[in-house]
């Protein structure tokens, strides 16, 4: 049970983080559009 | 990013005013200056290891910045602004040095102090965009840099008649050796409080009378008188673009004051160059002097040889062969290592946890996932190592020049050889180094192609099927029919990139082909550490991608080949349920769904649900057909288990599923086909990010598959008529 | 410039067109020097190259000439295309 429990969280998971990266990048792409600044790459990962 | 709604244009050039407020904060340092003038070392020197690298936003203009400390405890941000030759905004580097300098970069206020990297041995032409940064009203010191090889060729360079001729510090380093770094870091300390440098010379009448209304529009429009005198005179030569773009009458007033000039007997385009250029021969003149004798330099005689018409391009290749031998040879015992440590990371984790689904979710799925992708990091390392020594060296700009006319037989340029050469090893190093190639249509020309380059992730694929299908005939008494077939797919690949590339810049990309204008700079021992700072900057960018995007993708495919579970037919061995397993999973039905596609090419479902998960990376293609065949996922190119299943299978009237042809076919498709999620990411960023960036790596990986698609089904369908059934 | 032996094509190229009319950069040979009169290539490049210090008015020496051309210009070696080369006329200056 506890097992099942953790890998779901783990897909469910990694789900969740490429979903945030795929619209991060939407969203960077929508704003550049607009005139504002795109998505400044790695910068604001570290 | 804390003040990021900093830079209209009210502020700019009004940075000084705030400067002396900042002290107490944080001081800001923009680094500027020509190519090769060992800016980069430099701020090396200054900063050490504390560096970060990305990108400004919406171009791929790598940012460099980093941090030293001061005395007194507080904290200096140092800026690596791109190299550039002038302000005039000529490439996207130069656009982004101007942006920033200015104030008007969307996350960046302007800096506090501009440091000035300027090479002693060639202080002429690098005195040009000094002459423009001194009148943009910034704080500025002067770095002297490379006195020492300007000594050694007999140059010397007064560097207090210099401060006095443009009325700033100016600092003499050896950046490679840190002398001066300590000085530098006073001056920058006191810049703030010293006068604003400003314009020392005077413009001829007709020219200050020309350009007089034109400076009155920009303050106008807010620009300091300074800055606005500069921006002026910039204006003969350009149309209003950028941060210029749509102030009211500027255009007008710009172009009246190029027709006086013109009346007045001037070159109006010309004419900045040659006013500043000017000054600069006054300057040179009172500042430079040269001794011993004047024959010719070491770089002179270097280049004999190396720029060589008949020895030049043979050196050129030699290097080419060496580099890619030690590629493959060095990179081999190192790649081994990464695989035994993926390996024992897996036992360990294996022992470590429970059988059952959390234990294959971390061995199966993440650390072999993972490690598929880090093993190539070694070959990554040695390509980057070998790329920046070149770079470091001189010599990149002379192999540009030797292959230009060859590259321009397909419309591209000399630039472009490199990152193709690249794509070889792998083609996300070669698709980074793009970012030597001015041109933004022949740089996506070639970023399109690289990935048709044979890389070392496809060897695996080719080495399972030459080994297994291909008979180890002799051809022609000396050569090796599998041999030769490994040769025939490079070729393919090679031969598709060129072809393909010259159709881009015929149809999509067209544009005039774009003249080379390169600086051959002198010959240099490049310096260890930047070096490696370097190239450990560019391997950090590849892990990060492997420890977030491909983490995150493996999980998902594991979580696809695993779920939903069936019930497994007992008193079978292992490895044939591990078959019935997959084949149940969505995966494995996504398999069978897409069989009538691959079909026509003469694969079943198991090739499809190979090709599927081999979108992530191609070597995973080997690792699911172990899978399938149920020789388990640790199954190699090598593995003689798998190869005998191969020959062995047969459909359900009992004919064989693999063929030679199949097996050709296959690999065929290999070549072309775009399966690399890696890959796809960098083409996104170097692309331009975003939108567009997803568009071209989408557009890309379309166009590449249909190829794939094609190559396959004609090798295939044509092998058939041919009569090579079996 | 002595020619060695080992590269006899040398001698055709150190011969420089010395009179004193205006001719395209491309006719002149390795080691000459020249003046610049005019640039008829697109705006941009000019722009780059007036940038570089070769404008109109200013002094280049030819260095090497292959495919392209090796160009010192205010000290610093250029490397132009053909093209280019073909599109800026000068004055060769003696020697």
């Amino acid at each position: 049970m506890f097992e099942s429990l953790t890998v779901v969280a783990i897909v469910l998971g990694a789900l969740g983080y490429l979903g945030v990266r795929v619209s991060r990048t939407v969203r960077a792409a929508r704003t550049a559009k607009e005139g504002g600044c795109g998505e400044s790459c790695g910068c604001s990962d570290t | 990013m804390e003040n990021s709604s900093t830079g209209s244009l009210a502020t700019t050039g009004l940075a000084p005013e705030a400067g002396p407020a900042q002290l107490t904060s944080q001081l800001r340092v923009a680094l500027i200056g020509n190519p090769n003038t060992g800016k980069s070392t430099l701020f090396n020197a200054l900063t050490g290891m504390r560096q970060r690298v990305g990108n400004y936003s919406g171009v791929t203009v790598e940012r460099v910045e980093g941090r030293y400390r001061r005395s007194n405890g507080t904290a200096v941000s140092v800026l690596d602004l791109p190299g550039t030759y002038s302000l005039s905004a000529t490439s996207p580097d130069e656009e982004i040095a101007l942006t920033v300098l200015l104030g008007l970069a969307p996350d960046l206020p302007a800096p506090d102090v501009v440091v000035l990297v300027v090479d002693a041995s060639n202080l002429e032409r690098n005195l040009f965009v000094v002459s423009q940064i001194l009148e943009l009203g910034l704080p500025v010191v002067i770095a002297l840099n490379q006195v020492d090889t300007a000594a050694a060729a007999g140059i010397r360079v007064d560097s207090v008649e210099l401060a006095m001729q443009l009325q700033v510090q100016v600092v003499e380093t050896v950046a490679t050796k840190g002398q001066g770094i300590d000085v530098l870091k006073r001056a920058i300390e006191r810049a703030s409080a010293l006068p604003l440098p400003e314009r020392s010379f005077e413009l001829p009448a007709p020219l200050f009378r020309a350009v007089q209304p034109v400076e009155a529009v920009l303050v106008q429009a807010g620009f300091h008188p300074s800055t606005a005198a500069m921006e002026a005179l910039r204006l003969l030569a350009i149309a209003p673009e950028g941060h210029l773009a749509g102030i009211p009458g500027l255009e007008g007033e710009a172009e009246r004051a190029r027709t006086a000039l013109e009346e007045a007997g001037y070159n109006a385009r010309a004419v900045e160059a040659e006013v500043r250029y000017g000054w600069i021969a006054e300057v040179v003149e009172a500042t430079v002097h040269r001794f011993g004798s004047a024959g010719s330099s070491r770089t002179d005689r270097i280049d004999a040889v190396l720029l060589h018409r008949v020895f030049g391009p043979l050196i050129f290749l030699l290097l080419m062969a060496i580099v890619f031998q030690s590629i493959f040879t060095w990179a081999e015992p190192l790649m081994t290592a990464v695989e035994g440590l993926v390996g024992g990371v897996g036992n360990l984790a294996g022992s470590a946890l429970p059988e059952g689904d959390l234990r294959s979710l971390v061995v199966d799925g993440v650390i072999a996932g993972v490690g598929s992708v880090v093993i190539f990091l070694p070959q990554i390392v040695i390509l980057f190592l070998f790329i920046g020594f070149l770079e470091a060296t001189g010599y990149m700009a002379r192999a540009a020049f030797i292959m230009d006319r060859f590259m321009r037989g397909v419309g591209l340029h000399g630039r472009s050889f490199i990152p193709m050469l690249s794509g070889y090893a792998c083609a996300v190093p070669g698709i980074m180094a793009t970012r030597t190639i001015e041109n933004p249509k022949d740089r996506l020309a070639t970023i399109m192609v690289v990935p048709l380059m044979s890389c070392s992730a496809r060897i695996p694929v080719y080495t399972l099927l030459i080994g297994t299908f291909i008979p180890p005939i002799a051809v022609a008494g000396i050569f090796n029919l599998q041999g030769l077939t490994l040769l025939a797919m490079y070729f393919l690949g090679t031969a598709a990139a060129l072809v393909v590339a010259g159709i881009f810049k015929k149809t999509l990309l067209k544009g005039p082909s774009q003249p080379m204008i390169m600086e051959l700079p002198p010959y240099r021992l490049p310096n260890l550490r930047s070096l490696l700072l370097t190239v450990s900057h560019r391997a950090g960018l590849f892990l990060r991608r492997a420890g977030t995007i491909i983490f995150a993708l493996t999980i998902v495919l594991w979580a696809l080949a695993t779920y939903p579970k069936t019930e497994v037919v007992a008193d079978v061995t292992d490895g044939a349920a591990q078959e019935q397993q997959l084949a149940g999973s969505i995966l494995g039905r996504a398999g069978q769904a897409v069989e009538p596609i691959v079909r026509p090419l003469g694969y079943d479902w198991k090739i499809g649900v190979s090709i599927i998960s081999s979108f992530a990376a191609r070597e995973v293609f080997v690792a699911t057909m172990g899978t399938i065949y149920g020789v388990g996922s640790d199954a190699d190119e090598t593995s003689v288990a798998l190869r005998e299943q191969l020959l062995a299978e047969t459909d359900a009237a009992g004919t064989p599923v693999y063929t030679p042809l199949i097996a050709v076919s296959l690999m065929v498709f290999y070549v072309f086909a775009m399966m690399c999620v890696s890959t796809n990411a960098v083409v996104v960023r170097e692309t331009g990010g975003g939108w567009k960036g997803v568009k071209w790596a989408a557009f890309q990986f379309l166009w590449m598959f249909v190829l794939a698609y094609s190559a396959a089904f004609v090798v295939y369908r044509g092998g058939l008529l041919l009569g090579f059934a079996a | 410039m002595s020619i060695p032996w080992w590269a006899p094509w040398r001698q055709a190229e150190t011969k420089v067109k010395n009179q004193c009319t205006a001719c395209l950069l491309t006719s002149c040979g390795r080691g000459s020097r020249a003046a610049v009169l005019r640039m008829d290539c697109a705006g941009e490049e000019a722009k780059k190259l007036r940038n570089l210090g070769l404008y109109e008015g200013s002094c280049v020496t030819v260095l090497d000439r292959q495919d392209g051309y090796v160009l010192d210009v205010r000290g610093s070696r250029l490397a132009v295309g053909r093209h280019l080369a073909g599109a800026i006329t000068v004055l060769p200056l003696g020697g």
